[in-house]
């Protein structure tokens, strides 16, 4: 039998899983819907107030979901981990509070404005309407960073009577990792949904329908692209130098480094990690290179995997492969984004019939990378829940039934199934009408 | 200042409460509509009853995420045992709140699919409304918890109190979802939901005192409870029965379009009075009171900063969501 830990574990990583495709989507794509809208009132060109209609129906619906399964998250976490919401209540419970308080009411509300209010407020107030939607979901994204960091690199707190106790809530709030965290996933946000909005007038022009508008959509999103994605991979190298520094385990097993071999570290490319022989199968790697990316230096040394007791490790192959994929994906995007400032240069955005299929194909991988990198940073956490303070298994559900936990797995992935499938037909329902908007 | 901070735990339970109490008044509606409108004559006022609650309920449904966080912060222990006893119902709460949602966001896509669409967005909504009735119901029971922790099975939650219970507020938010519908209709809708009410008024007027009784027949304590605090249950319960009374005897000469609301509203505020007399100072069951297992002050105290900046800043941008979509609908809204 799996134990509930397992079951537990599946289930919350089921349901978050499904959730962050949304936020990762929506905090880029309301940034992009609020500056079209800018340019519009600035310019007065009507082709930027056909992108903002036609971008909001589908934020619409991307918004409505990620609110919903945003519910489920916040019974999740007791739900699956009880003892964990005890323990660390004092310190999760007022950060989530202050995500609802300042964040949710925020974008809630003026969500309203921004998709039905064009005629019924002036189009200062309704830019200022979108403006607060892409704020309000910037701040949700703060509190729950901040949330997520306290748990990778918990500070300002205090750990007594099985219970912690928070003591410096600047510090709580700005834990080591969170600049980097937060930075690195509004980024990635902002990749994905350029991402999603080039590849999609890129479909547009494939198809040869609203040429206009689509053209002027692809050259914008190539460039946000471009620009964001070269950011993105400089935060990411940050956000690789602050984990060594303050989760160096998660960084051993991201690089599958078990024991050292001669003065640098390597950099392995492929492997396949055996947990059990504490080595990898089939492995390619370049020398010193470990050491060059990772310390900034030749001779610059990682932890082991070797050196930390075998229960403190986590599964190094999901780590190892998660990383692998996120980095993947971002060599592509950054292929896609060089390319496409290459296609817009030449002028050629109408006829490029590789580029156009290259785009819309690649328009996941955003989404695909932040789901991974998510996976390294929560997986390569693992045994701990909180970093050096709770172990998963302590922070289960008391008494937790399996059977009701494999009852919630299937039925929660089965609406997650469903609401997936009527996602895809109502957005290719939407593309099929246009991007101009009647009236 | 220093006032609110010595008696955090009774102001923290006050803020749950009102947000408790605010989610019903709003999203209380939107779920009843949701229920009401399958009940009316014309098929197409489903559309619009739907169209009317459009832009307020990612706002409304805000409000219980924020009776849970807060719960959580400012109970810890409470949160645990409350997510540990409800696992199933919460499970199930979870889907419908998701289908409900996904009726919102896809029902107008096509037509071909509205009636499935709506027949899954009534559903939902019942669902909805039976289960936060089923943990109003459980709350009054009281649970089998002791050293702190929570003895029964996962299907402990499903007794016969709660079940009527569940019952009531399925016929109360649709009562409430009529109040919204002559607010926001006119002519023949309007006049197809006064009746359903005094209908719905008639169902409801006729469980309550089944649910009075079963509640004191299954839970012989509760008995003990009310004739303790005589002085506070009887008038609540008294004042249910009469507004109840007088919806079915007058819903059909009020003057006002708001007048049906604001005795649901009423009715509602009575029930949760009653809850709450019945109940304090307990948190979860009879056995964990509000003063007990709160989580320590320097935390409390820092999100109590954020409540007392934050609620009436959200009181001022949900009034300007409403001003905005106030009066009448006479079209269906889209984007």
């Amino acid at each position: 039998m799996i134990s509930a830990l397992i079951l537990a574990r599946i289930h919350f990583a089921v349901t978050i899983t499904f959730h962050i495709i949304f936020p990762a989507i929506n905090i880029g794509l309301s940034l992009l819907i609020f500056i079209w809208e800018a340019m519009y009132l600035r310019t007065g060109d009507k082709r930027y107030y056909h992108m903002v209609r036609f971008w909001s129906k589908i934020f619409a619906m991307l918004f409505g979901m990620g609110v919903v399964t945003g519910t489920m998250m916040s019974f999740m976490f007791g739900l699956s981990f009880g003892r964990f919401s005890y323990i660390v209540g004092n310190v999760l419970g007022p950060l989530l509070s202050f995500e609802v308080l300042t964040a949710f009411f925020l974008e809630a509300s003026f969500l309203g404005v921004m998709l039905f209010g064009w005629n019924k407020v002036g189009k200062k107030f309704h830019l200022f309407a979108t403006g607060m939607v892409f704020f309000g979901t910037c701040l949700s994204a703060f509190w729950i960073i901040a949330a997520n960091s306290f748990m990778q690199t918990p500070a300002g707190h205090e750990f007594a009577n099985g219970m912690i106790y928070a003591r410096d809530w600047v510090s709580i709030i700005f834990s080591p990792s969170m600049p980097y965290r937060l930075s690195h996933m509004l980024c990635g946000s902002f990749v994905s949904a350029s991402l999603i909005t080039l590849g999609i007038s890129c479909w547009f022009l494939m198809k040869k329908k609203d040429i206009d508008v689509a053209k002027l959509c692809a050259k914008f999103s190539g460039i946000f692209l471009f620009i964001t994605i070269t950011l993105q991979i400089f935060l990411g190298d940050l956000h690789g130098l602050n984990t060594k520094d303050h989760q160096p385990v998660k960084l051993s097993a991201i690089e599958g480094h078990w024991e050292d071999e001669g003065e640098s570290a390597p950099l392995v490319l492929f492997g396949i990690p055996n947990m059990q022989e504490e080595r990898n199968d089939y492995e390619v790697k370049i020398p010193k290179l470990g050491s060059i990316i990772l310390t900034h230096s030749m001779n610059g040394k990682i932890t082991t995997l070797k050196s930390i007791p075998k229960d403190e490790r986590p599964y190094v192959p999901i780590v190892f492969f998660s990383f692998r994929i996120m980095f993947g994906c971002g060599v592509v995007i950054f292929a896609l984004a060089t390319y496409s400032l290459y296609i817009i240069r030449k002028k050629k955005l109408e006829t490029a019939k590789f580029f156009h299929k290259f785009a819309l194909w690649s328009s996941p991988l955003g989404v695909i990378a932040v789901i991974s990198g998510w996976y390294v940073t929560e997986c390569g956490r693992q045994p701990w829940l909180i970093q050096g303070l709770i172990k998963s298994h302590e922070g289960v559900t008391m008494n937790l039934n399996p059977y009701a936990v494999i009852f919630a797995i299937g039925i929660m992935s089965l609406i997650y199934i469903v609401i997936s499938f009527f996602l895809c037909k109502y957005i290719k329902s939407t593309l099929n009408k246009g991007m101009f908007h009647v009236n | 200042m220093d006032f609110i901070f010595q008696n955090l735990s009774v102001i923290i339970s006050i803020v749950i409460g009102v947000s408790l109490l605010v989610y019903v008044f709003l999203d209380g509606v939107a779920i009843g509509s949701g229920i009401a409108s399958f009940f009316m004559k014309n098929k197409e006022n489903r559309g619009m009853t739907m169209s009317s609650v459009l832009p307020f309920w990612d706002s409304n449904g805000t409000w219980i995420i924020l009776a849970a966080v807060l719960l959580w912060a400012g109970f810890p222990k409470a949160y645990e045992i409350v997510t540990s006893i409800f696992y199933l119902p919460a499970v199930l709460l979870l889907i419908a709140i998701c289908v409900r949602g996904m009726a919102f966001e896809f029902r107008n896509k096509k037509e071909t699919h509205m009636h499935k669409w709506d027949v899954a967005y009534f559903v939902a909504c019942s669902v909805i409304a039976f289960i936060e009735g089923a943990a109003a119901g459980n709350y009054l029971m009281g649970f089998d918890i002791s050293v702190g922790e929570y003895n029964g099975g996962i299907f402990a939650w499903f007794n016969i109190p709660a079940i009527i219970a569940g019952i009531v507020v399925v016929v109360g938010y649709a009562i409430l979802g009529y109040g919204w519908i002559v607010i926001k209709f006119e002519n023949d809708i309007k006049k197809n939901a006064i009746e359903l009410t005094i209908s719905f008024a008639k169902i409801l007027l006729s469980l309550l005192p089944v649910l009075l009784i079963c509640t004191a027949y299954f839970i012989p304590s509760v008995v003990q409870i009310w004739k303790d605090r005589i002085l506070l249950i009887a008038p609540s319960i008294i004042m249910i029965f009469a507004s109840v009374i007088y919806l079915i005897l007058k819903a059909k000469k009020f003057k006002s379009d708001m007048s049906i609301l604001y005795v649901s509203y009423l009715i509602v505020a009575l029930s949760a009075a009653t809850l709450i007399f019945t109940n304090f100072p307990y948190i979860v069951g009879r056995s964990i009171s509000i003063f007990e297992y709160a989580s320590n002050d320097y935390g409390r105290r820092f999100f109590m900063y954020g409540i007392m900046i934050f609620i009436p800043l959200i009181s001022i941008y949900m009034c300007k969501n409403i001003l905005v979509f106030r009066g009448k609908l006479k079209e269906k809204i889209s984007y």
